[in-house]
């Protein structure tokens, strides 16, 4: 964190009230190497080749305090799976309302889960990366408005926090798939609920997705071959393609952090209405204990994606009436419209072993070795990948 | 035989005060600190939360602004062992995960003691610390750890 001059902070805020603003410089960098132990196979974009692209990055963030509560901050990130591009992940003026309430304008994140909201901040946990199957989500960062309340119950600190937010991309793409951008938008309400006693902390995230798109070329050319046989109702079109439908997002999560050695747990759910899209649950557990400045950890997650076969079985009554003949020129797009929505079809299984160095007050050293196991489709991967995280 | 007696004593005396003294020196004491007109009581939880910005008023009423040691000097090592319970690596997570949530920034570092003395001493708002060898009437002292 940057040092400032106090003295000169107070001048400024005493005599130029207006014109010059506090500037804060704060930043964070994550360096990572990972390679997949399997031949052939890959990971999360990860293969036989050792690739530093993926996960590295590097940021800065600006703050202007701009006095009597108000700042503008900006954070302008640059990844190396994008090039290495620099890009706006937050940028927002926020207010403080009063010590308890905090308002905030602009480009910020979707903070669904525990970690959404410094998921980019390595040095903050001890993971190379959260458990991806639980944060890989299409919207991160949006445009809205936040109210953020902290307060003291008693020996509870409490934090709550309401935003409205949207997201429009024109090239979005799953991370670790190997499907074509396409356009995505989201609208949505988020909700967190989160309290600390002592050492223990738990909370409950709410997001009420009322709106939004994902415009796969694909999936859309599907649907218009479903409509153009004149055979199948509008309800079976809609029920294939995830445009204009709702989702509600929920995250539960509990730590205890006893100093030496820690445990947390988080389960988070994904209900969509009937699309391409699966209905989504994941949950992990992690311990560790912290030894002098190294960090021993221990990680078991489970991802499970189901399919919504609505718009098959919506196709199912007029092709089991058909004769075999009819039924053999439609059979393509009714087994095609099955295998769309089971795309995403997932039961899977994973463990992740590391080790976190702190090996100078602003940087950390890790090494971490991770085992995926999946039943649908069958596939086991493992993957090796060590970083370096920085704050400054 | 018994001046062999007493001269041992005196030596398992003089070992125990030289570490006594040893370990004094690398637990500084330190002496937290308010501007002599606050008259709020500060229990050491407060302090700890004031200082990881979860407490931002003093009891009394009041915004507290909070001034930091710099990272390395032995009034901050054992401010941030002692009275925060962390490490400085846990401290700069915790902190990591404020600051890029847009949710605080960490308490203003001074360049030295007579700097946060003479700022504490001139502002009714501010909490500082200092090694308790440092302090002066300026300032009130609340704690001392």
């Amino acid at each position: 964190m940057r040092k400032s001059t106090v003295a000169l902070c107070v001048l400024s805020t005493l005599y130029m009230p207006s014109l010059y603003a506090d500037v804060q410089i704060n930043g964070f960098a994550s360096i990572v190497a990972g390679s997949s132990l399997s031949d052939d196979k890959s990971y999360y974009d990860y293969d036989k080749e050792l690739n530093f692209n993926n996960d590295s990055k590097v940021a800065l963030q600006f703050t202007a305090d701009l006095g009597s509560g108000l700042r503008a901050t900006a954070q302008v990130l640059s990844r190396g799976n994008n090039d290495y591009s620099a890009e706006f992940e937050w940028a927002y003026i926020s207010y403080d309302i009063s010590d308890k309430l905090m308002l905030m304008a602009g480009r910020q994140r979707f903070n669904l889960y525990k970690y959404s909201d410094y998921i980019d901040v390595g040095y903050a946990y001890h993971w190379i990366t959260p458990p991806r199957g639980v944060y890989s989500l299409p919207f991160n960062s949006g445009e809205g408005v936040g109210l953020v309340y902290s307060d003291l119950w008693g020996d509870t600190e409490v934090g709550l926090t309401y935003k409205y937010i949207t997201t429009s991309v024109s090239d979005y793409a799953p991370i670790g798939s190997s499907t074509p951008p396409a356009p995505f938008s989201a609208k949505g309400h988020i909700m967190n609920f989160n309290f600390v006693t002592s050492g223990f902390e738990y909370g409950l995230n709410i997001g009420i997705v009322t709106d939004f798109s994902y415009e796969l070329p694909a999936l859309l050319g599907l649907g218009d071959a479903i409509t153009q046989t004149g055979l199948f109702s509008q309800q079976v079109v809609d029920d294939l393609l995830p445009i204009n439908d709702s989702a509600l997002l929920i995250g539960a999560n509990v730590k205890y952090d006893a100093g030496k050695w820690f445990v947390l747990a988080e389960y988070t759910r994904i209900d969509v209405d009937p699309s391409s899209f699966n209905i989504q649950d994941s949950a992990f557990v992690s311990g560790g204990i912290r030894y002098k400045d190294f960090t021993f950890h221990l990680t078991y997650g489970i991802d499970k994606n189901d399919p919504q076969y609505d718009a098959y079985e919506g196709m199912l009554p007029l092709y089991n009436s058909l004769p075999p003949a009819n039924q053999a020129a439609l059979a393509p797009l009714v087994f095609g419209t099955k295998a769309a929505l089971e795309a995403q079809q997932e039961d899977s299984s994973y463990y992740i072993i590391g080790t976190r160095w702190d090996f100078h007050p602003s940087a950390a050293l890790k090494l971490e070795y991770t085992n995926y196991s999946n039943d649908k489709p069958s596939s086991d991967e493992q993957l090796l990948s060590m970083a370096i995280d920085l704050v400054f | 035989m018994k001046r062999l007696i007493r001269s041992r004593l005196m030596m398992k005396t003089l070992v125990a005060s030289a570490l006594l003294l040893g370990s004094a020196c690398v637990q500084a004491e330190i002496a937290v600190v308010v501007h002599p007109s606050n008259t709020s009581e500060i229990s050491a939880a407060d302090i700890s939360r004031i200082y990881l910005g979860k407490l931002k008023s003093f009891p009394s009423g009041g915004t507290v602004v909070a001034l930091d040691q710099p990272e390395g000097s032995p009034a901050r090592d054992a401010f941030v062992k002692q009275i925060l319970n962390k490490t400085e690596s846990q401290l700069k997570a915790y902190w990591s995960k404020l600051v890029f949530s847009g949710q605080g920034q960490p308490p203003k570092v001074v360049d030295s003691s007579a700097e946060m003395l003479s700022l504490i001493a001139a502002n009714p708002n501010m909490i500082g610390f200092v090694d308790v060898s440092e302090v002066n009437d300026s300032v009130k002292v609340i704690s001392k750890f």
